[in-house]
């Protein structure tokens, strides 16, 4: 079933049209949830993106009566999700604000990342987990505009056009951020460092 | 190859990467050196970065994907909490339009020196749009900080580009005058900048809408 018309029937109600929507969006609204995370602790990311995603797709559900069904559904997805998790951000930023001190401290712990990380062993699962918390800790560095923007052009796959109708700028913002976060990922990674071996 | 010299290539290659044109597509297709990878396999600490670079550029997927099971329990959880709101809205909604049309009906009756019977027939009239019967509703919010403000609701198909307010800007209020057909319960919310909704802060009755937020309740 496609897209308009498990909208068309949740509209009519049949809610079960829209376990469609969800199971078909849950893997990718989850990726964008834990990428666009700012929280250092993965099992809480995991939790976190969890929760943000079920809200998004009651947001989404609550708002179908103004979805346009001319506009490309993901699209409109999209923008509703970004929304919501640039409000839980806002909310973390308030509550860090108002945080007690040692809370605020350990969220401005020294970032592993620049300072060596820790290599758990040599395993190959290791290193693969070692090597997608290098990519993850480097995301959260980037300033929120631009990491929205990296992770739907390069990690989503979206084009310049649906990136920049998603987050309701123009398709020149959209290059001059990503190439500013791509930049700034260099940056991050040249402070990789690992001196075994040499 | 040692590390030192491994870096200095994969700093290359990275510095590279931030080059190229465009996003999508870029260091999907690129080639890491033969001499790179055959470090990288005997190297765990190189490996590990290597694999951070090829996953931020697209070219390697993530492990914390949303697992079958993930799908399986969202999609349960997500129609549950939707057949359960619905359900616990039925009762207080009712509760609430019921009391509010009484009330209402009173008020504006006093307001206007009209009797009461006056508005009865016009209840009648529940649905459609009849410029004859419309009154005209003025909705108006202090919002000096926004871009935008919309009201948003049923009788526009909750269409955020429908009813836009005018902005008074030395004032920060925002204003507008729509007509509306009496006679029945209207719910909305205000959008600012197409992004944050809120109720009408001057509203008197409000319901939740069973997913989080709140509707403002006008009854004429």
């Amino acid at each position: 079933m496609e897209d308009l018309e498990a909208v068309s029937r949740t509209l009519g109600g049949d809610i079960q049209a829209f376990s469609i929507i969800v199971q078909r969006y849950t893997p990718m609204l989850y990726g964008l949830a834990r990428r666009m995370s700012d929280s250092r602790d993965p099992v809480l990311e995991a939790q976190e993106a969890e929760e943000a995603v079920q809200e998004i797709f009651l947001r989404t559900y609550r708002a179908l009566g103004s979805f346009n069904m001319k506009n490309r559904f993901y699209t409109w997805l999209y923008t509703i999700a970004l929304n919501y998790l640039r409000s839980v951000r806002r909310k973390r930023r308030l509550t860090s604000i108002f945080a007690s001190l040692p809370y605020n401290d350990e969220l401005q712990a020294p970032d592993e990342v620049l300072s060596g990380p820790v290599y758990p062993g040599p395993e190959e699962t290791s290193v693969n987990r070692e090597g997608e918390r290098l990519a993850g800790e480097a995301l959260k560095k980037l300033k929120a505009r631009q990491r929205e923007v990296f992770v739907l052009r390069m990690l989503e796959n979206r084009s310049v056009d649906e990136t920049a109708k998603i987050l309701g700028i123009p398709e020149g913002t959209v290059k001059i951020r990503l190439h500013r976060a791509k930049k700034e990922l260099a940056a991050i990674m040249k402070s990789w460092q690992w001196e075994e071996g040499e | 190859m040692n590390c030192k010299e491994w870096n200095k290539q994969f700093n290359a290659i990275t510095e590279a990467w931030t080059s190229q044109e465009d996003g999508g597509d870029t260091a999907r297709g690129n080639r890491i050196p033969e001499v790179l990878l055959e470090h990288a396999k005997a190297c765990p600490g190189c490996k590990a970065r290597l694999e951070g670079f090829l996953r931020l550029s697209g070219n390697l997927g993530w492990n914390d994907t949303a697992s079958p099971w993930l799908v399986e329990r969202m999609s349960a959880t997500v129609l549950a909490k939707i057949r359960e709101k619905k359900e616990k809205q039925r009762f207080p909604v009712w509760a609430v339009s019921m009391g509010s049309i009484a009330v209402l009906l009173v008020m504006v009756s006093l307001a206007a020196g009209t009797f009461l019977f006056r508005l009865l027939p016009a209840a009648e009239t529940s649905s459609g749009y009849n410029g004859d019967e419309a009154v005209v509703v003025r909705f108006v919010l202090e919002a000096p900080s926004a871009a935008k403000v919309a009201v948003v609701g049923d009788w526009n198909g909750w269409n955020p580009e429908a009813d836009t307010l005018s902005v008074n800007r030395g004032e920060g209020t925002w204003e507008l005058e729509i007509k509306l057909v009496p006679g029945r319960e209207y719910r909305y919310q205000f959008l600012i900048d197409g992004q944050q909704w809120m109720p009408d802060p001057k509203s008197i009755l409000q319901v939740d809408d069973g997913f989080g937020s709140i509707n403002s309740i006008l009854d004429i």
